[in-house]
């Protein structure tokens, strides 16, 4: 589980890659997720505050589906790493990495956290657009349902 | 530049080494060689070409390289060695002192070998006391002290130097007044200015790209829709506002009809009780978004149990820096000094090999922690508050259909009431509502168009920005194509001065010069160099007789357009011209001119050139001519051809 540290030191003297990539294909979808509907009478909230949620929770859904999805050619940066929290998305998406690979050299490797999580995004974004985006009423309850189709949502039901 | 010395080494019928020591003081700087025909006296002029400017001229006057080398010596086998060495001194490099030169020129075959010849060249260039440079190296030297186009006016066959003065070869004179006088030199300044202000003309395409005036309108008209939809929303609010107070007055006309009052204050109270779990609906939509927001965390529930299993695993021993450090100091933890081969030193190996860096230690107890907190306060607290709102909501929501459902009732006893006024005020406050919710919708509307067209406003503004930015370049780029432009201009014009300023000077030394030498200069009233750079000689009557001259006076035509040139380029007033005097080496120098011609030129060239080498044959330089050069004869020599031994010898005469 433990290997040499030199790799881990040789990362660290090398800037690592900083902006969120996905597939160009799926940049509509978070476009839209993220802009409000308007309806007849009024303008709905968009179910999502920011793209780095749905990136996460694609993330997360992408995982627990088991779709790790490789990015194709065509690629769209969405936003910089700053913007995960240090608190919430770091350690989760170290923890992601983590549980991936079973080696804890993963935990200083940006480049490698971050691919691991995107291809999974890359799996996980067209459930979200199929059961939130594409589903008939209001998105933040089709986003509700969504949630609680998985643990430990579905222990509440 | 004068040449001191020329060395040949087995060169041509030259066997063995052979030095000629060549005339180079002020007054007395002409150096005759003299030979029958065959003698070597073309072989010396080859040599001297050659060693400057290499195979490329044997190629073109000679033609095989193999032909440099003696037969003789290539007969005596084993190593053989083909050289020139030229020792000149030139002024130009630097201003304070007169610099010494050595030029070499060998082939080294080695003939050792099975009769196989391996043939190796090489040229060198020596300055005295400074450095010395090797092939492609040496030869930009020479180029740049005397350049190839340039040595071919100084250094010459007098019976090939007509070339000038035959009809229609004004190229040749062209490209010697180009080549001396450096007229190409400003040429060549003023095609570079060109092709900058061309560079800048593109840059200035590329930048200003004419973008921005487009961007500009279709802001303006973005803006302008912008401000009209804000009118239109303004408008519908006023609409709004007179419904509503339409509505208010109907309330006040319907409380005052006896009966209704109490149901009109019920209303009343429903409607504002609707409105705030109306707003209250809000508040829990955006909650509810906010905890769905977060809900990634608890779904990541399988990788924080996962990673903390990992973390957990993770040897807690001493971190590696302090291993270093041990291991570093030869020192114990408790401070006791070890030695390579203690056993403290194995253990602390090994627990090096089983520790991880400091800074991966660090991230990894950090991440521990940090998914310890988010297993205990999120993963369970998130979908607990998600649950507790919607079901919040949910309760909310019945209220708000009880509520409703309450004013249904209100509403179907208005219009139920036997009262004919109250029934029409009623109908009409309905009307009322529907258009206050209409007119909303639309305001509604509106304000989304208009939050559309600000994020485009927004993405126009950014490229306005960069594209305002590469027009303040383009500016930029335009003062320097204009700058670059002009100068091309200011060059060309000066170009165009200096070129016909030269062609004068040529005009007018030649044609003085040419009246010297030839021995019937009376009969000539002119020399003339036009503008297509072709020369002409113009009798008494006006007629340009330059096809009827004789080989002879064609001969001392082409020598007065040469000496004036050298004249000019040394001598002429303007200062960025003065150069250092070339010597004239002239083979064949007076093959074709008659006696009289002889004598004049004799009297005159030594005051043209500051050094003046003649290869002669014995009849070409005696009685008057010879006369006339012997005061300035500084080096003398005869070349003898051995017939039996073919090979030729240099004898010093003087």
């Amino acid at each position: 589980m433990l290997s040499n540290t030199n790799g881990d030191r040789n990362q660290q003297a090398r800037r690592p890659r900083d902006r969120i990539r996905i597939d160009k294909i799926h940049h509509p979808t978070y476009i839209a997720l993220t802009k409000p509907r308007e309806n007849e009478n009024h303008q709905d909230l968009s179910p999502f505050e920011s793209m780095k949620n749905i990136f996460m929770l694609a993330t997360f859904i992408g995982y627990n589906e088991k779709k790790r999805v490789p990015l194709g050619k065509d690629k769209e940066l969405i936003f910089a790493w700053a913007r995960f929290s240090p608190e919430e998305d770091v350690p989760l998406l170290r923890a992601l990495a983590l549980a991936e690979t079973e080696h804890v050299e993963v935990l200083t490797d940006q480049d490698r956290i971050l691919t691991i999580a995107e291809e999974y995004a890359n799996g996980g974004i067209t459930e979200i657009r199929k059961q939130v985006e594409d589903m008939p009423g209001d998105r933040i309850t089709n986003l509700v349902d969504l949630l609680f189709n998985w643990y430990p949502y579905k222990t509440l039901v | 530049m004068k040449i001191t010395s020329i060395t040949l080494k087995n060169f041509r019928p030259y066997y063995g080494k052979h030095t000629i020591n060549f005339a180079t003081d002020d007054e007395h700087h002409v150096t005759v060689i003299q030979g029958v025909n065959g003698a070597g006296k073309t072989s010396l002029f080859t040599a001297l070409n050659w060693c400057l400017y290499g195979d490329d001229f044997v190629k073109r006057n000679i033609g095989d390289i193999g032909e440099l080398v003696n037969r003789r010596a290539l007969a005596d086998g084993g190593m053989l060695e083909t050289s020139v060495e030229l020792r000149f001194t030139y002024e130009g490099i630097f201003s304070d002192r007169e610099v010494e030169f050595c030029a070499k020129r060998e082939i080294q075959r080695d003939l050792r070998l099975d009769g196989i010849a391996r043939t190796t060249t090489q040229f060198f260039l020596e300055i005295t006391n400074w450095r010395e440079f090797h092939d492609a190296e040496a030869l930009n030297w020479i180029q740049a002290i005397i350049p190839e186009n340039v040595s071919v006016h100084f250094f010459f066959d007098g019976e090939k130097i007509d070339n000038f003065t035959r009809p229609n070869r004004k190229t040749e004179v062209e490209s010697a007044v180009r080549n001396v006088l450096k007229v190409d030199e400003i040429e060549r300044g003023m095609r570079h200015l060109e092709d900058v202000a061309s560079e800048y003309q593109r840059q200035v395409t590329r930048h200003a790209s004419g973008k921005l005036k487009p961007l500009l309108e279709v802001r303006k008209t973005k803006k302008s829709l912008r401000s009209k939809l804000s009118k239109d929303i303004e408008l519908l609010q006023e609409e709004v506002k007179l419904a509503k107070k339409q509505k208010r007055d109907i309330d006040t006309r319907l409380e005052d009809i006896k009966g209704l009052r109490k149901l009109i204050d019920e209303r009343k109270a429903v409607e504002s009780e609707l409105k705030q779990f109306k707003n209250k609906k809000v508040e829990y939509q955006e909650q509810t978004r906010s905890l769905a927001n977060q809900g990634f965390i608890p779904l990541g529930k399988p990788v924080l149990d996962k990673g903390l299993e990992i973390l957990q695993e993770i040897p807690t021993g001493l971190p590696d820096i302090l291993l270093n450090e041990l291991l570093d100091k030869r020192q114990c933890l408790c401070g006791r000094p070890i030695h390579d081969e203690s056993p403290e030193i194995e253990t602390i190996l090994n627990l090096l090999n089983q520790s991880i860096s400091t800074n991966l230690g660090h991230t990894a107890q950090e991440t521990h922690g940090d998914l310890k907190h988010l297993v205990r306060t999120h993963v369970e607290q998130i979908p607990s508050n998600l649950k507790s709102v919607l079901s919040d909501e949910e309760e909310l929501e019945q209220n708000i259909r009880m509520k409703k459902g309450r004013l249904d009732e209100i509403e179907r006893s208005l219009e139920n009431f036997d009262h004919d006024e109250a029934n029409n005020l009623e109908k009409r406050r309905k009307e009322y509502e529907q258009s206050i919710l209409k007119l909303e919708g639309e305001i509604n509307q509106i304000k989304g168009r208009i939050q559309e067209i600000n994020i485009e406003i927004t993405k126009l503004n950014q490229k306005i920005s960069t594209e305002k930015d590469s027009n303040v370049k383009a500016e930029e780029l335009k003062r320097y194509w204009k700058l670059a432009d002009d100068s091309s201009i200011a060059m060309g014009k000066i170009y165009e001065l200096f070129a016909e300023n030269m062609r004068g000077h040529v005009q007018s030394e030649t044609e003085k010069i040419f009246k010297d030498l030839v021995w019937n200069g009376d009969h000539f009233r002119e020399v003339l160099l036009n503008k297509d750079y072709e020369l002409q000689v113009i009798d008494e009557s006006g007629e340009n007789v330059l096809p009827e001259l004789s080989a002879g006076q064609r001969q001392v035509l082409s020598l007065s357009f040469i000496a004036a040139m050298a004249k000019i380029a040394v001598h002429d007033t303007i200062p960025q011209l003065t150069e250092e005097p070339f010597p004239i080496v002239m083979d064949t120098a007076f093959g074709r001119l008659s006696r009289k011609h002889r004598e004049n030129i004799t009297r005159i060239i030594p005051n043209i050139a500051n050094q003046l080498v003649l290869f002669v044959t014995d009849e070409e330089l005696q009685g008057e001519a010879k006369a006339n050069l012997a005061s300035r004869i500084g080096a003398e020599y005869e070349l003898e051809f051995d017939r039996e031994a073919k090979t030729s010898k240099i004898k010093e005469i003087c």
